[in-house]
């Protein structure tokens, strides 16, 4: 092979590589663009308050396979429902739906209601709610002294009723609108805006597939700086190509 | 190496979204006793048990300090003459932190962290952290008459440390009117 052909040859080899360097780098750009405004927003997340909202997109939050529940166990107190789903607690009084986000582990143990007050009773604390389900108390049960008397408007006998285990308590919800309701609202406060940025900040969005090609994209950004670095090396090296 | 930081990050993701049982540094009782150490055993009667109903004026106010109204309609708080007992609690990034603070003569006597259910930013339960509120007054607009240094990781438990110490100054000036 003659001095000439071998240089065109290694032309034709560079101008291969560069095809490809800039094809793969287009491609890459896309997932560099994501990491960078993902990144952006998983550093200012507190400012931008992404662990306070929810993500409300039903196409979204299915895609996270947040399912409706057919069923909801119910206590009925005083013509107002408490359920529970997971850590909430959705209270139904007429048409009105509210929730309340228990501490974690807290289950839901008994309900009342008395001179405008609703006790519910979890497994960990006692609280009360006015007639409009807003929080007015809550009670760690391992402070409550029953030698005291009154417990905050109940006598010892409803406080030992409320507190006694009864399962039937719990019915099932017969309202298919009032289900329908507590599963939109219930839906609606599982996926954090913060979540779902780190999903997409991480690839585990489209699950382990996402994950792969996460892992992928970041070989090619590898191979790509490298070829890069390899291809402009070459460049100063020539003299008849400038490329200062 | 693109690689190495994208196992990092994931499992600094795994590891911030494992959930971490709450943990009790300071009970009421204990808290309590160290309050009003001439008490004795604590009781109730003896600290003088009140309730704070919060109206919307109260409401308001609270708001211009937490940035939010506090999730419940009454506050229990335990008084002595120039004394007040807070236990409270804030959001530190996703769960509550319950706070107990000892105000006496419209000054932090005692602060301390009772309850962390976060699963970082446990630091501030530290005695050095403490100490940075003892002897902290309200001054104009809320704001703290002392610089509290913060803890690098724990900026949002430090931030609702700092949002506490100034609500139980306001709250003790309004039950002392």
């Amino acid at each position: 092979m003659s001095p000439y052909q071998k240089k065109q040859l290694q032309k034709k080899r560079n101008n291969i590589v560069r095809k490809w360097h800039r094809r793969v780098g287009m491609t890459a750009m896309i997932f560099l663009i994501n990491l960078a405004v993902t990144g952006i927003l998983l550093n200012h997340y507190e400012a931008l308050s992404l662990h306070k909202k929810y993500i409300q997109s039903d196409w979204l939050i299915s895609w996270y396979g947040v399912q409706s529940v057919d069923e909801i166990n119910c206590i009925n107190a005083s013509h107002n429902y408490f359920c529970q789903l997971d850590d909430k607690i959705y209270f139904k009084n007429g048409d009105s739906i509210s929730s309340f986000t228990s501490e974690e582990s807290d289950q839901l143990f008994n309900a009342t209601g008395k001179d405008e007050i609703n006790y519910m009773l979890t497994t960990n604390s006692l609280y009360l709610f006015n007639a409009k389900f807003q929080l007015i108390d809550q009670i760690s049960r391992q402070s409550i002294d029953l030698s005291q008397g009154d417990i905050e408007g109940l006598t010892t006998e409803e406080f030992n009723l409320l507190a006694e285990p009864n399962e039937d308590q719990f019915k099932l919800l017969s309202d298919p609108q009032a289900i329908d309701s507590i599963n939109q609202l219930h839906k609606r406060s599982q996926i954090t805006h913060l979540k779902f940025v780190q999903d997409l900040h991480s690839g585990q969005l489209f699950f382990s597939g996402g994950t792969l090609v996460s892992d992928l994209m970041a070989i090619i950004i590898i191979l790509l700086g490298i070829s890069g670095i390899v291809s402009w090396q070459k460049r100063i090296n020539r003299p008849d190509e400038c490329c200062k | 190496m693109m690689k190495a930081i994208y196992t990092i990050f994931i499992l600094l993701a795994t590891l911030a979204s494992t959930s971490v049982d709450a943990k009790t540094f300071l009970t009421e009782k204990e808290l309590l006793s160290q309050a009003f150490p001439e008490a004795g055993k604590t009781s109730d009667s003896k600290h003088n048990k009140q309730t704070l109903w919060l109206d919307d004026a109260l409401q308001s106010k609270i708001e211009n300090i937490l940035s939010h109204p506090y999730p419940k309609l009454r506050i229990k708080y335990w008084k002595n003459e120039k004394k007040t007992v807070w236990i409270l609690e804030e959001i530190g990034k996703v769960k509550p932190i319950t706070f107990g603070f000892v105000i006496t003569d419209n000054q932090v006597e005692l602060a301390r962290v009772l309850t962390f259910r976060e699963s970082r930013g446990y630091e501030i339960a530290n005695q050095s952290f403490y100490q940075q509120f003892n002897q902290t007054k309200l001054i104009q607009d809320y704001q703290l008459s002392k610089q509290i240094d913060g803890i690098s990781g724990a900026t949002m438990s430090v931030s609702a440390m700092k949002k506490i110490a100034k609500l139980a100054l306001m709250l003790h000036q309004e039950v002392m009117k």
